[in-house]
């Protein structure tokens, strides 16, 4: 189907999941993502395909564990708190080498926090929610558009490493509404065979699927065997975009809705002259190392805006690694940066009102403005 | 002799857009006018976040009070009874999507006057809206729910700022369709006012069914001037 249809990013995300072939949806109900789970509730038993609504978190997200387990395309939907009280079993099918699809329309935190957009989950997603060496695949779509198509590679991705990847949005993702195409709709007897999968004992041994490696050279010979793993996503997986990389001497670092917002800015700016151009990480882990290697030499400076105190902020700066300053500005909470604060917070760098950052800790906020 | 108007719908359909401009229409024409911010299942994108825009348009909002706007609960604005009962002059009221949404107004059917008018606004560009039997389905769903008939369809077919005249077109034939299955005319067409002076054919493509201007209030934070 190539006609356009207008649908909020939550709706959309779970179309595309139906069409990449996701047979089996586990979800507990939160705010600002509802409409996944309503979305699959009506549609996905159209296509053989399972929905339960557990009785929380940590049931559904184990389900996913069993589901993924058994071979199944899995998708697990949830928003920040939620997803924190996933983080057990997040950890638990990265250990058992399992692959799903997790989306995170993040909200305002820490604690119950609130219902606004927020990107304050940048820690939690790219860092290790859970315990233990391992990592998740963090794809941060910035157009309902991009969400769709990196659902599809998101399942492929999983697929083919054997391990979580998120779609990590904001509420603001989640919530509005942009017309999209969705991609064709997979075959899901062509998918590629999981010949791991505990599926029966019929003619082979039973496989087993399991976290626990009691001898620890066993588990060190486990863990080296996933940084191998991880080694060959920070390879193969990297996503980004960059925007006016021929002439931009200021760039913007941002990703999902503070990207538009920036957007909308450099539009403003490049009408005065000012040669502002963006780094958009799309794959946020593995971060996109190179795309600064690509603008580093010819950038005057970066200044990351995000939605959080600044914890992208800290990846910019190891992939610059002091070669030029870094700059942050943030709103939190489920304060989204307005256009025009943005734009000021730039010209207040372009023109040498905000101190280069020193110290590492140094973040300046936004307040009110 | 003042009005009460309802829009309901699905989700997404556009119905906070069309109260919004409905009520700003009723206001250039002198009425005294107040839109009732009945949605009590969508967190974001409501007639709630323009209030301050609508006062200064000169019309009266009653929506959930600022302490408690952002609240993850369903709550319903303070006086709405009343506004319903006694309010003078004309009332618009934008009620939440789908059958779960349109529950808060059947709570509330015994305050509604006999004379109430039931709208329900379709984009044919939306799930669940995208064939016939669907659409009926979705009529079905929201005006029980809602506990109030509908009087009139709105044809709001639109793909947001990618929206052609042919879409318009397009929806309008839909929800033609879809009243003469239901019995129900089609009272009004939703146009983004950007089209307006776009194109000359847009009369022929209207035939007759007035169109509603659509200017957007309800913007993503990058469409901004602030």
């Amino acid at each position: 189907m190539s006609e356009s249809m207008l649908m909020k990013g939550n709706e959309a995300l779970a179309e595309a999941a139906i069409r990449a072939g996701c047979r089996f949806y586990f979800g507990y109900p939160i705010t600002p993502q509802n409409e996944i789970s309503e979305y699959m509730a009506r549609r996905i038993g159209e296509h053989g395909g399972v929905f339960v609504q557990a009785e929380s978190e940590v049931s559904s997200i184990n389900m996913v564990y069993g589901a993924a387990g058994a071979g199944g395309r899995v998708l697990i939907s949830s928003s920040s708190p939620g997803i924190s009280l996933m983080q057990e079993a997040i950890s638990y099918i990265a250990g058992a080498e399992l692959p799903c699809v997790i989306v995170n329309m993040s909200r305002g935190g820490p604690g119950l926090g609130g219902i606004q957009p927020s990107q304050s989950d940048y820690f939690q997603s790219t860092k290790g929610g859970g315990h233990g060496d391992y990592r998740i695949i963090v794809f941060a779509p910035a157009t309902i558009q991009e969400g769709c198509d990196l659902m599809a590679t998101a399942f492929d991705v999983a697929d083919k490493y054997r391990n979580p990847v998120m779609i990590l949005g904001d509420g603001m993702i989640g919530q509005m509404m942009e017309p999209v195409v969705f991609p064709e709709v997979v075959d899901v007897a062509g998918l590629p065979a999981k010949p791991w999968a505990t599926t029966g004992n019929e003619g082979r041994k039973a496989n087993l699927i399991n976290s626990i490696y009691l001898d620890p050279e066993e588990l060190d010979t486990h863990n080296w065997k996933l940084e191998e793993k991880y080694r060959k996503v920070r390879e193969n997986e990297v996503r980004y975009e960059i925007v006016h990389g021929d002439d931009a001497e200021w760039f913007f670092v941002a990703y999902g809705t503070v990207a538009r917002i920036c957007m909308s800015v450099i539009q403003r700016l490049r009408k005065d002259g000012v040669k502002v151009g963006l780094v958009r990480p799309i794959s946020l882990w593995p971060f996109p190392d190179e795309a600064f290697e690509k603008v580093v030499g010819q950038a005057k400076g970066f200044l990351t805006v995000e939605m959080s105190t600044g914890q992208m902020v800290e990846d910019v700066r190891l992939a610059v690694n002091g070669r030029k300053p870094v700059y942050f500005y943030g709103r939190t909470g489920g304060a989204v940066p307005t256009p025009r604060s943005v734009e000021r917070r730039l010209r207040d760098v372009i023109e040498g009102r905000v101190p280069s950052q020193s110290d590492y800790f140094d973040r300046v906020g936004g307040g009110k403005s | 002799m003042s009005e009460v108007t309802v829009f309901y719908g699905l989700y997404g359909s556009g119905k906070s857009e069309v109260s919004i401009n409905y009520a700003l229409r009723l206001a250039e024409k002198g009425r005294a006018v107040t839109i009732v911010d009945l949605d009590a299942v969508t967190p974001y994108f409501r007639v709630r976040d323009v209030r301050e825009r609508l006062l200064a348009a000169g019309v009266n909002v009653v929506s959930p009070k600022d302490s408690i706007r952002h609240a993850d609960l369903p709550v319903l604005p303070e006086g709405i009874r009343t506004v319903l009962l006694q309010g003078e002059g004309d009332v618009v009221v934008d009620v939440g999507g789908d059958p779960t949404g349109a529950r808060v107004l059947g709570g509330l059917k015994d305050a509604l006057r006999p004379d109430a008018r039931g709208l329900f606004v379709v984009n044919a560009m939306r799930p669940f809206s995208r064939t016939l039997d669907e659409a009926q389905e979705a009529v079905r769903g929201v005006t029980s729910s809602a506990g109030l008939p509908p009087g009139g369809l709105v044809s709001n077919t639109h793909l947001g700022e990618s929206t052609r005249i042919e879409h318009i077109a397009k929806g309008l034939e839909f929800t033609g369709s879809l009243g003469l299955c239901l019995g129900l005319p089609v009272v009004m067409v939703g146009v983004p006012d950007w089209l307006k002076s776009r194109d000359e054919g847009l009369a022929k493509v209207l035939g007759g069914v007035p169109p509603l201007y659509l200017e957007r209030h309800l913007l993503k934070p990058w469409e901004t001037t602030e």
